[in-house]
């Protein structure tokens, strides 16, 4: 029996060659899609699951409310992580993290390297973290000032080989001992890493780490228990109720901090990737939002697959009508025919997979790429993922299946007996049905082609837009630690001789990296508002430490005042420069001349005066708007060099600056980035979904299309008597065409009415996530609905062409 | 001298209802159909000839009256049933031959043994002697497609007979045949008749109504004379 089935179905498909190959592509395309979805998700929803027991690890944070104000970091000052470990170990393990600002050179066995991530952490880093080692030595690994822990890549760069624990190399001119070599950190962890320094270094470079101060640290907590987590941080929030009512009672006179509320935070280390968006991040997190977009995504393009081997498969049902009639009159019941189509569906969805895998295999290059992933096919051999795709393929056979198995097993016996199929009143509700499904289809279509008309114009928008600095042709060399700040004078003399550099500059930071909050005070703030009594005169600004060049290399504008002058010899210890919304926001009247006082981590306070006023530049991303900023000259805390190039041969000009930079710095590594690729990072998330809705909306209205063909193919083979007949009395092909085209274009409309709502408030949400965009205008949806109607109407004229071109005595014979 | 009654029906009509008409197809038709015997219905293009044959054949189910079928009351079975009672007792043949075009000659014969739950090598055997019968055996591996509408309608019969059905219905079975090929399908359900296969017929031509022992002539959906050509009774006595 089901030899016999197989066979009708294996040669009906094979003589139905069209109509077998748009349901098995259209199934593999939706399949594929959804398997890469799968994959992304799986991967994006893996970070930090590495970790032993990662379900007791926790991050530690403070959030804090009062008035308006709400301030939630990733860090916490050095005293908790201290306080945890001396006085409640009993919780479980902490360890706290620093990240390093500037990270040093590394250099040994005659080679150098400089990475760009390197950490302190407490000697409990590995009681907390499962960082897989290849090479120790014996003993503790992080005890001492002068121990630390390599990757594997900087031991291969180093010494060319793993296993090099004991070996010495020289760190910024200090020689470490390799205490340990770690396999290079997995890409889904929320942090990377190559060195990892002990704490105790940074004991000796800066004595107060232990106490409350600057808030540098990650706190990271590994609990006994999760029993034993809950208690710590009920114990930890009863502590800063108490700390936090003791401030609010010394602020009664001022009322700065009126309803002042604190939360310790735990959060869960699998969570932080996805769900952690704090200020100061350790790297650039994902986004949970976009996992579900995905998620829904993903499944509308199953379901679009579905419903179009839906249709497909009901509008060849009638060609099988015969076929199944006299099975039934031969004595199949009902449920063997059921079984029959279910088994048909099951056998296209299993042949579509195969197709899909190919499909995958092939796309990898370019979906890893947009997505910034590294996956591989052998990934789906994961328990996981068979289980998905188990039940995928299942689902999806039973929903495609489902329908066409019902309509063809309810086919009257003696409806075959009759010449000719009666597709009229039987028929009215399947074609509603497939009414109703080819609107779905096309409405997720058009929902998803107008987003990605959208995104597409918000990116183009962010492209174009005046960011109010020059990114072009301007080179970023970084400095790898302390100890070469101090050639950057006569580097930087020697760079300006180069042929084609314009001007150079230090700098601690280049647009699009964060730049960091910093309190400053401006005492005459205070007594500018003396009747407001809770004017405070600290105020929080964003810190760009630079040079006298800066302006000329980043391409700034002043809008006040003056930029640092070498004539002035006082700019380089005593003179401030802020954007004009920090004199905005602080409404801060003639701020040329003004004091500024900045304390942080400084024994020494600097005092100033405020030169000029630049113009907004956009140094973050357009998601949010321009913060207040300070630029000062502060050599400690530099982290690049900048050279704007002015001359056309920018190969020839690099060339150059590696020489001079070789000869200065022989053990540091010349590498360099150029500012503009740096800066279009920022939006790598954006424009992310941008390729991932480009793809998704071609592969929607691909499978809308089939799907639509699918239903022509129906009405038409319905028709086809009809279509002979109005041929033989004389109507024009072109005539017949019209006929048909005019409820797909009603159906077509219907749809695009649908999804304007529903996309409108989608993508009004989705551009307020942009401090500056574009208007949501109704071109997108316009343009939407022509292409759909495009699609379409060629789609359904190119059935219609064939179904009518035939010789009408061709279909009439039949009959 | 005890002749079973095969078919017994009083009172059969259906009625097929549309949004707007009401149709009697067949009213009020009483027919008794004993075994052996081989019965031409006549009549009219829309008289009710296919209706009552779809009716008679368990393919569809009366509005009023009754019908029982090897003394069974069928005429209130669920489809179910009805499909048991077909895959055991009943072959058909329609003028369109309703061959299935995937499969080949061979597969399309063993469809109703398969249906039937027969093993495997009993069912070739059947096949077999089967297509042997309709001289089609060096056809067996072609698509119906790949046949004249003679050699089809043979396909289609050797179908109808290979699990021995008590009862043949055919509807126009040589309608869309040429005169010699008409014959031969003719002769062939003569054959079948004379082996001892109940016969039921549907058509058009005086010709192959000859082959009947009766003729049952529908007009608007009622019997209006039954012509006996030739003494059932006398034939079976010889
Ligand atoms: N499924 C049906 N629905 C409505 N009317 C039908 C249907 N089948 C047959 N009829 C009507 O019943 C009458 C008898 O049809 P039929 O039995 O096919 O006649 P015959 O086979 O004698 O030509 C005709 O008037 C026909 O239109
Ligand atoms: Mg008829």
């Amino acid at each position: 029996m089901l030899q016999n089935i197989f066979k009708t179905t294996t040669r009906f498909l094979f003589k139905n060659k069209v109509y077998s190959i748009i349901n098995v592509f259209g199934l593999a395309f939706g399949l594929a899609t959804s398997i890469l979805i799968f994959l992304y998700i799986n991967d994006e929803l893996s970070y930090d699951k590495f970790h032993k027991d990662y379900e007791r690890i926790y991050r530690i944070q403070e959030e804090y409310k009062w008035g308006e104000k709400n301030q939630l970091w990733a860090t916490t000052e050095g005293n908790l992580g201290y306080d945890l470990t001396v006085n409640h170990s009993a919780y479980g393990d902490a360890c706290r993290i620093m990240d390093i600002f500037n990270p040093p050179y590394l250099y040994a066995n005659g080679n150098s390297t400089s990475e760009k991530r390197m950490i302190y952490a407490d000697s409990s880093f590995l009681d907390v973290f499962s960082f897989p080692l290849i090479d120790k030595q014996a003993g503790s690994l992080l005890n001492s000032a002068d121990k630390i822990m390599v990757s594997n890549k900087i031991a291969k760069k180093l010494f060319g080989n793993s296993k090099i624990a004991g070996n010495q190399v020289e760190v910024d001119n200090k020689n470490c001992t390799i205490s340990a070599v770690f396999e290079d950190v997995p890409a889904n962890s929320h942090f990377h890493f190559d060195v990892v320094f002990s704490m105790m270094k940074l004991h000796q470079e800066w004595s107060r780490a232990d106490s409350a101060g600057p808030m540098v640290f990650y706190t990271y907590v590994k609990a006994k228990s999760l029993e034993k987590g809950k208690e710590l941080q009920s114990h930890l929030q009863k502590n800063m109720d108490e700390y936090l009512l003791n401030i609010l009672k010394k602020d009664s006179l001022s009322n700065r901090f009126a309803g002042l509320e604190g939360k310790m935070l735990f959060v869960p280390i699998s969570d932080i990737h996805l769900k952690s968006h704090a200020e100061k991040e350790l790297e650039n997190n994902g986004n949970f939002e976009y996992i579900i977009i995905y998620i829904t995504i993903g499944i509308f393009i199953l379901i679009l697959a579905a419903i179009n081997y839906t249709n497909l498969a009901t509008a060849s049902s009638i060609k099988r009508a015969k076929e199944i009639g006299m099975r039934k009159v031969m004595g199949a019941n009902t449920g063997s025919i059921f079984m029959q189509f279910i088994s048909e569906s099951f056998a296209l969805v299993l042949a579509s997979l195969l197709i899909s895998l190919i499909l995958v295999e092939l796309s990898f290059p370019y979906f890893n790429d947009f997505a910034g992933k590294n996956l591989v096919l052998s990934q789906l051999l994961k328990k996981e993922s068979i289980v998905y795709l188990v039940i995928v393929i299942l689902a999806l056979s039973i929903l495609s299946g489902l329908y066409p198995s019902v309509f063809m097993s309810r086919y009257k016996t003696s409806q075959v007996l009759a010449t000719k199929i009666n597709a009229g009143k039987n028929d009215l509700l399947n074609l509603a049905l497939r009414r109703f499904l080819v609107i779905s289809q096309f409405a997720i279509s058009i929902f998803l082609t107008i987003t990605a008309l959208t995104v597409a114009k918000q990116l183009r928008f962010i492209q174009n837009t005046d960011i109010g600095f020059n990114k072009e042709q301007v080179v970023v060399l970084p400095l790898s630690g302390q100890s070469n700040i101090k050639y950057i004078p006569e580097l930087k003399n020697e760079l300006q001789q180069i042929a084609g550099v314009e001007s150079v500059s230090g700098s601690s930071n280049i647009p699009g990296e964060r730049f960091g909050v910093y309190g400053v005070r401006m005492p005459e703030l205070r007594s500018t508002l003396k009747n407001d009594e809770k004017r405070s005169d600290r105020i929080g600004v964003r810190m760009l430490c630079a040079d006298y060049d800066f302006l000329n290399a980043f391409g700034l504008e002043m809008v006040a005042g003056r930029t640092f002058s070498k004539e002035n010899s006082a700019d380089s210890s005593s003179a401030f420069i802020i954007n004009e919304t920090a004199v905005a926001k602080y409404n801060i009247k003639d701020p040329i001349g003004k004091k500024m006082i900045f304390s942080y981590a400084l024994k020494k306070p600097k005092v100033g005066t405020i030169i000029g006023v630049v113009k907004d530049f956009h140094y973050a991303s357009f998601h949010t708007e321009v913060n207040p900023l300070m630029v000062h000259i502060f050599p400690r805390f530099y982290k690049y060099i900048i050279i704007k190039i002015a001359g056309d041969d920018l190969n020839k000009t690099l060339v150059e600056v590696e020489k001079t930079w070789n000869n200065y710095l022989p053990k540091v590594p010349f590498s360099y980035s150029f500012l503009d690729k740096t800066y279009d990072n920022i939006y790598t998330n954006d424009k992310r979904m941008g390729n991932v809705f480009y793809y998704f909306t071609f592969i929607a209205l691909l499978l809308a299309g089939m799907g639509l063909y699918g239903l022509a193919a129906f009405i038409t083979e319905q028709r086809s008597a009809e279509i002979s007949i109005r041929k033989i009395l004389g109507a024009s092909l072109g005539r017949i065409m019209f006929t048909l085209s005019k409820e797909f274009t009603i159906l077509i409309l219907i749809a695009n009415l649908i999804v304007w709502i529903p996309a409108w408030f989608f993508l009004k949400n989705w551009l307020n996530d942009f401090a500056i965009r574009i208007d949501l205008g109704i071109e997108g949806f316009i343009l939407a609905a022509l292409f759909s109607l495009i699609i379409g109407l060629l789609t359904v004229s190119l059935k219609t062409y064939i179904t009518a071109r035939a010789n009408p005595v061709e279909t009439l014979k039949t009959d | 001298m005890n002749i079973e009654t095969m078919i017994k029906t009083s009172g059969l009509t259906k009625i097929y209802r549309n949004a707007e008409v009401e149709t009697r197809a067949i009213q009020d038709v009483c027919l008794e159909v004993k075994e052996g015997e081989f019965v031409a219905v006549m009549g009219p293009s829309g008289c009710g000839k296919t209706t009552l044959l779809n009716i008679l054949g368990l393919l569809d189910n009366p509005s009023a009256g009754t019908y029982h079928f090897l003394n069974e009351e069928t005429s209130k079975y669920k489809e179910k049933k009805r499909a048991q009672l077909r895959k055991k007792n009943l072959g058909y043949i329609f003028q369109n031959f309703n061959l299935i075009e995937e499969l080949n000659v061979y597969e399309n014969i063993e469809l109703p043994l398969i249906y039937m739950g027969y093993k495997g090598r009993y069912r070739k055997q059947l096949v077999l002697s089967a297509l042997e019968k309709m001289h089609m055996l060096h056809r067996k591996n072609h698509f119906p497609k790949q046949l004249s509408g003679g050699q089809q309608q043979r396909v289609a019969v050797a179908r109808a007979v290979v699990g021995s059905p008590k009862l043949i219905l055919a509807d126009e079975p040589t309608g869309n045949l040429d005169s010699a090929h008409g014959e031969e399908v003719m002769r062939t359900l003569g054959e079948l008749n004379k082996e001892g296969t109940t016969i039921i017929m549907v058509t058009h031509s005086q010709r192959d109504a000859s082959y009947a022992n009766r003729i049952v002539r529908l007009f608007d959906g009622q019997i209006i004379n039954e012509n006996i050509l030739q003494s059932f009774s006398e034939k079976k006595i010889i």
